[in-house]
C-alpha cells in the first residue's frame, strides 16, 4: 500500500531545483508533493510522484543521482485547524513513529517510518484513509 | 603467458650489459652528432661520447628535462633529416607548446615490438577481440598499442576515446575480451554500463591493459571487480616514444622494462645522485636505440623502484614498481607533502567511495585550504542526510590521519567534475605562490 518515494542528490546551487522539476516535468510525471533537506552545500529532495518511473529515467538521463524509497500517504480528509495535530496524535498513540513528513496536494501528508509494513497495519486500526501509488497516479 | 621474444626478454644479465653499453655508446655519439642541444649540452657538461667506458659512466651524462623538449619545438631535437622521419606525436600540452617526438621506420618497428612484448605479457593472444579506448590523434598511446595489437594478431576495435554507448554496444555485439584504456575510463564506462543494466559477468570481456595514468591498487581492484577482468598496468611516456617502456607479467610483480631499448635509472630528486638497487626515487630513461629522436638520461617525475631480482615468469628484465606518483603533481599545502594518489587511497579506503574527486587547493588570508570533492553516484547515495554528513566526517577523519590536514570534504553532483578524454582531472591549485 506504501508509495513511492524519489530521492535526488543535489548541490545547493542557483537554478538546481528548476532543473531536477524541469526533468520530472519533460517525463509527464505529476509532482504531487515534495520536500527540500539541506546543508549549506548539498541537498536532497524527495517527491512524491505520478508516473514514478519515467520520472526517475529522465532524472538518471539528465545525470543526476537518485534513490527510491517508500512512504505511506494519509488522507487528512478534513482541512480545519487541528486535524493535522489529531492524527499525528492518533499514529502516536498506535506506536507508529514517523521520522519525517511532508504535506502533498489535496491534504495529504507523506509519513516516512521505519518500517512500512508493519506502520500500515498498525494505521488501519483507526479510521486513517492511506493512498496507494496508483491513487496518487490518478490524482 | 606467452613470452613474446625469449631471445631479448630472457637473455643473460651479462650478455645484456653488453649489449646495453654498446647500445648506449651508439646512441650517445648520435645523440652528440646529430643533435645541437645535446652537442652544447655534453660540452658544457665537459662529456665527450668517448668517455663512456661502462654503464655506470651515464652518470657523467647531464639529465634532460621537459624544457629542453619545448625549448626545440618542434623537430630541434631530430636526430635524422626529415624524410627519414614517417610519424610524428606529441604529448597533450596542456600549457604551452606540446612536446613533439618523431619515429623513423625502424623506430616504429621497434616500438610495434615492445608493445607487443607487454600485451603478450599481459595475455593478449590471437583470439583476442580487443577494445582501444585510447585517442587516436597526436596521442602516442593508441597508436603504439594498435599496431602491437594487429602484430599479435589480435583483432583491433579502434574504436577511440568517447562514444561510451558505442563501446558498450560493441562489447556485446563484437564479443570484445580486452580493454585498452585509462583506469578513470574504465571506471566511467562500468558505471555508464551498469546503469544501463550491463551485466559485464556475463560478457566475454575478461582483460583489461591500463596504461596512461598511475593506477593505485584500490583502483585496480574496484575495475576488476565491476567488470569481471583482471587488470594489468604497462607504463610509458611520450617523451621517449610512448607506451612500451615497460609492462606487466603474469606474476604481477612490477612491470618488465624492455632493457634492451631503454637504460633506466632510479635517482635522488633533489640530489640527482643514482640510487642503489631496492631504493625508492625519480625514474631516468635513457633510450638506447632510437633513431629519430635519441633521449638521454630524461627525468620522468616518476618515482618508482627497481629490481633485478629474477622474476617467476622467466623474464631476465628488470622489474619496475608501480609507478607511485609524479613527483610534479605532489602538493604542498600548509608545509605537508601531498600526492593525490595517497588522497585517492583514502577514498578508496572508506568503502564504496568512486574514483571521481577532485582535490582543491586555496589560500585564504596566508592559510592553504584544502578541499576535496567527490561526485556522489548512486553506490554512495542515502536518501537520508545522516549518512552522506557521517561519510563527510569519516573521510575528513581520514585525512587528517593519513596527512595530518583539515579538508573539507564537499559532495557534488555526478558528472561535475571536469574529465578530458576519459582522464578526469585530479588537482585544482588555486593558490597564487
Amino acid at each position: 500500500m506504501s508509495v513511492r518515494q524519489l530521492s535526488v542528490f543535489m548541490e545547493n546551487k542557483a537554478g538546481r531545483l528548476a532543473d531536477i522539476t524541469a526533468a520530472v516535468a519533460t517525463a509527464g510525471s505529476n509532482i504531487r508533493g515534495f520536500v527540500v533537506s539541506d546543508t549549506a552545500e548539498f541537498g536532497i529532495i524527495r517527491f512524491v510522484l505520478s508516473r514514478f518511473d519515467e520520472g526517475v529515467a529522465a532524472l538518471r538521463n539528465a545525470g543526476f543521482t537518485t534513490a527510491e524509497s517508500e512512504v505511506i500517504v494519509i488522507d487528512l480528509s478534513e482541512d480545519r485547524p487541528g486535524r493535522l495535530a489529531a492524527v499525528l496524535r492518533e499514529l502516536s498513540d498506535v506506536g507508529v513513529n514517523v521520522e519525517y513528513a511532508y504535506s502533498l496536494v489535496d491534504r495529504l501528508l507523506a509519513i516516512s517510518v521505519a518500517d512500512a509494513n508493519s506502520a500500515e497495519k498498525l494505521i488501519a486500526q483507526r479510521n486513517i484513509r492511506v493512498l496507494s501509488q496508483a491513487d496518487i497516479d490518478s490524482l | 603467458m606467452p613470452i613474446w621474444n625469449p631471445e631479448y626478454e630472457c637473455m643473460e644479465r651479462a650478455q645484456m650489459r653488453e649489449l646495453q653499453l654498446s647500445r648506449l655508446k651508439d646512441q650517445i655519439t648520435r645523440a652528440y652528432t646529430h643533435s645541437k642541444h645535446y652537442h652544447a649540452a655534453l660540452d658544457a657538461a665537459g662529456v665527450h661520447p668517448g668517455d663512456i667506458h661502462e654503464l655506470s659512466d651515464l652518470a657523467k651524462l647531464p639529465f634532460t628535462d621537459k624544457t629542453a623538449l619545448r625549448d626545440n619545438y618542434p623537430f630541434g631535437m631530430f636526430t635524422v633529416p626529415m624524410n627519414e622521419i614517417v610519424r610524428v606525436h606529441s604529448s597533450s600540452g596542456t600549457t604551452g607548446k606540446p612536446i613533439v617526438v618523431g619515429y623513423t621506420r625502424a623506430d616504429l618497428q621497434i616500438w610495434t615490438e615492445m608493445c607487443a612484448r607487454l600485451c603478450s605479457a599481459a595475455g593478449v593472444t590471437a583470439d583476442d577481440r580487443v577494445d582501444m579506448t585510447f585517442l587516436y590523434g597526436m596521442f602516442t598511446g593508441g597508436w603504439g598499442m594498435h599496431y602491437a595489437i594487429e602484430r599479435i594478431g589480435a583483432t583491433i576495435i579502434p574504436a577511440g576515446s568517447g562514444a561510451t554507448e558505442r563501446h558498450l554496444m560493441m562489447m556485446q555485439d563484437f564479443g570484445t575480451t580486452v580493454f585498452i584504456g585509462t583506469p578513470s575510463y574504465a571506471v566511467y564506462l562500468s558505471e555508464v554500463g551498469e546503469r544501463e543494466g550491463i551485466d559485464f559477468a556475463q560478457l566475454p570481456i575478461r582483460l583489461g591493459l591500463f596504461g596512461g595514468e598511475a593506477t593505485s591498487v584500490a583502483m585496480r581492484k574496484e575495475i576488476e571487480a565491476r567488470m569481471g577482468i583482471r587488470a594489468t598496468d604497462n607504463y610509458g611516456l611520450s617523451e621517449v616514444g610512448g607506451p612500451g617502456v615497460a609492462g606487466e607479467c603474469e606474476v604481477g610483480v612490477g612491470r618488465h622494462v624492455n632493457e634492451d631499448n631503454f637504460y633506466p635509472e632510479i635517482i635522488d630528486p633533489d640530489t640527482g645522485e643514482v640510487l642503489p638497487e631496492g631504493e625508492v626515487g625519480e625514474l631516468v630513461l635513457t633510450t638506447l636505440t632510437k633513431e629519430a629522436m635519441p633521449i638521454l638520461r630524461y627525468r620522468t617525475h616518476d618515482l618508482t623502484r627497481l629490481t633485478y631480482e629474477p622474476c617467476a615468469c622467466g623474464r631476465t628484465l628488470c622489474r619496475i614498481d608501480p609507478v607511485r606518483t609524479r613527483t610534479d603533481d605532489m602538493l604542498i599545502i600548509r608545509g605537508v607533502n601531498v600526492y593525490p594518489s595517497q588522497v585517492e587511497d583514502i577514498l578508496f579506503s572508506v568503502e564504496g567511495v568512486s574514483p571521481h574527486y577532485l582535490i582543491v587547493v586555496d589560500r585564504k588570508s596566508g592559510l592553504d585550504n584544502l578541499e576535496i570533492r567527490l561526485e556522489i553516484d548512486a553506490a554512495l547515495f542515502s536518501d537520508r542526510m545522516e549518512p552522506l554528513v557521517e561519510m563527510q566526517e569519516r573521510i575528513a577523519e581520514k585525512v587528517q590521519a593519513v596527512l595530518g590536514l583539515r579538508a573539507h570534504i564537499r559532495l557534488v553532483e555526478p558528472g561535475s567534475i571536469e574529465r578530458t578524454q576519459g582522464k578526469s582531472k585530479r588537482v585544482l591549485d588555486r593558490r597564487k605562490l
